[in-house]
């Protein structure tokens, strides 16, 4: 995105995949991609677009060494 | 690479809300951040810390009444970030809807590039040549440090009441009185209440005055509830903590930006931001209307910002807010250039050996040091402090500098140990625990660098330097909801058990 945020899309990872929702997520002044596997940070924020309440994930953290 | 903890909650009032009825999601959420009853959810207006909690405010309130009954010419002296704007605007449309007259009162707002932070001599001499000259100086979202400034007032015979929340250093200036949740004594229990939150609790105290001297009756009071929205944005942006009191104050300014019932101006950014009022939220405040209105203190002069907060005209106030988006855009492409040249100094450094990172540059603009400064910070977790040229009376070349720390070092602090054992050093500083602002001169800037890493390094530890990221547990494939996101007041942040990224592009 401009070569300044990095937009992602992003499913939570669960036993049964077909729950997963598929979510929107952008990471402001970041561009470096991320591995496939992440554990991130986000905040969850609304807005309208075109009068259509949607929601999307701005991400804050990464860390790829899980617990 | 962040090390993930989650924010620690006691079950037990985890049951005792849900057993109030909450959502087990809520639950967890605010008793993590320290509710222990549900009652402290009722965020009606009356449930505000009490005025008269906050020293001096009721002083504050006797002092701003008699000068409206005598018509003493008062002046407002703002500072040019978004928290000093929304505080004077505040201040303004308060001080008028309390009864003062056009002719009495006005403001001023130090230009940062010529006059420098808060009250000074120079700022003082502006207000002297004003027609009424004012008798009386009111400090918004600054003042503490002022000292040099009140004692110039005086001397022409002006008094100088400080409204203020930064923290005080050793000695207090010699003002007529000093409304400041953060000076000693002061048992005020919110100490995070911004500037813009100070001055209006001096504005609710000076209406319960002007009602007990008969002035008003609970009926035909003026309705300071408009100025929510105001209180709201400058506490937001200004990245004050959200405690009880804050979030009372930004939920009811949320509530009344929603239903329209907010400053022309106000309303006029949202526009220009393309974010919708109907759904506003600390989001919206905190990065789209924000620094948009801070844009004009950085750039070009803030009482453009001020202008438009006290516009009620329409038409003018989009006009306004259009230009704002401009100096914004501007600020975008200025900030980009400099930290391009900031992460090329940057290069050859290794993080290992660096406690702290001081900057400068002659090209750089000192509107946007501290913007670069907390980027830098994000990006390498060090504290930063980031220098441009000033402009120098004296003929001294100076460097005006703006820092931005991280958890768990406290910069003024820092800054206070520094200009302690090394005398001279720093000519003026001042600031909070995670962002301060100073000036050197530009002679001493290697000087300034040893000795302030010196002085992090014996501050910092490993402990410290670790990125953190402290998070609230995972959510749900059912609680990724507009319910959850729209949490208005809370900025929750979540974390996402091992998602899956499977697309991701720049």
């Amino acid at each position: 995105m401009k070569d300044k945020h990095l937009r992602l899309q992003l499913r939570p990872l669960l036993k049964n995949e077909n729950l997963a929702p598929v979510l929107a997520g952008v990471w402001f002044n970041r561009t470096q991609t991320l591995p496939q596997n992440t554990f991130l940070a986000f905040r969850l924020v609304s807005d309208r677009f075109r009068e259509e309440a949607r929601i999307q994930l701005i991400i804050e953290a990464a860390n790829d060494s899980l617990p | 690479m962040s090390v993930f903890s989650q924010r620690a909650y006691p079950d037990d009032v985890v049951e005792h809300l849900e057993a109030h009825g909450l959502d087990p999601l809520f639950a967890r959420l605010y008793a993590a951040r320290g509710i222990q009853d549900h009652s402290e959810l009722n965020l009606e207006a009356k449930q505000l810390l009490p005025p008269a909690s906050l020293k001096e405010c009721e002083t504050a309130a006797r002092i701003l009444a008699d000068a409206i009954a005598s018509k003493r010419p008062l002046v407002i002296v703002a500072d040019y970030d978004c928290d000093g704007a929304t505080a004077c605007a505040v201040g303004m449309r308060g001080l008028r809807m309390l009864g003062a007259s056009e002719e009495q009162f006005g403001y001023l707002v130090p230009n940062r590039f010529t006059m420098g932070y808060g009250l000074t001599p120079e700022v003082v001499d502006m207000a002297l040549e004003l027609n009424p000259r004012p008798s009386l100086l009111i400090t918004v979202d600054n003042g503490i440090a002022s000292h040099q400034g009140i004692d110039y007032a005086k001397t022409h015979g002006i008094d100088v009441l400080v409204t203020d929340h930064h923290l005080p250093s050793d000695q207090l200036p010699n003002a007529l009185a000093i409304v400041n949740p953060n000076q000693p004594g002061c048992g005020f229990a919110s100490k995070a209440l911004a500037g813009v939150g100070v001055m209006f609790y001096v504005l609710i105290a000076l209406r319960t005055l002007l009602r007990e001297r008969g002035v008003f009756t609970n009926a035909t009071q003026p309705k300071l509830e408009q100025l929510f929205s105001l209180v709201a944005l400058g506490t937001v942006a200004d990245v004050a903590q959200l405690d009880r009191n804050n979030r009372i104050l930004v939920s009811h300014g949320l509530r009344k930006i929603r239903q329209g019932q907010a400053p022309a101006g106000l309303l006029a950014l949202f526009e220009v931001a393309a974010r919708d009022p109907r759904t506003a939220s600390p989001f919206d405040l905190g990065f789209a209307i924000g620094p948009r209105l801070n844009a004009a203190g950085r750039l070009a002069d803030m009482s453009l910002g001020i202008q438009l907060l006290l516009c009620d005209d329409e038409t003018r106030a989009m006009s306004l807010a259009q230009e704002l988006d401009r100096i914004n855009r501007e600020r975008r492409v200025i900030e980009s250039g400099m930290q391009e040249s900031a992460l090329a100094s940057l290069a050859n450094l290794s993080m290992n050996e660096q406690a702290a990172l001081c900057l400068w540059h002659p090209d750089w603009h000192q509107g946007v040091v501290g913007i670069v400064a907390s980027r830098l910070k994000e990006r390498f977790n060090r504290p930063t402090i980031v220098f441009a040229p000033a402009d120098d009376e004296s003929g001294t070349p100076l460097l005006r500098g703006s820092g931005r720390s991280i958890q768990g070092f406290h910069l003024r602090d820092a800054l206070d140990l520094v200009s302690k054992k090394y005398l001279g050093l720093i000519l003026k500083f001042g600031g909070h625990a995670m962002a301060a602002g100073l000036t050197i001169r530009q002679s001493d800037f290697d000087d300034f660098e040893h000795y302030f890493c010196e002085i992090s390094a014996s501050l910092l530890d490993d402990e410290i330097l670790q990125r953190r990221c402290i998070h609230d547990g995972s959510l749900g494939p059912d609680q990724f909801t507009v319910e959850v996101a729209g949490d208005k007041v809370f900025r929750n942040r979540f974390s996402m058990v091992n998602s899956r990224c499977f697309s991701n592009h720049s």
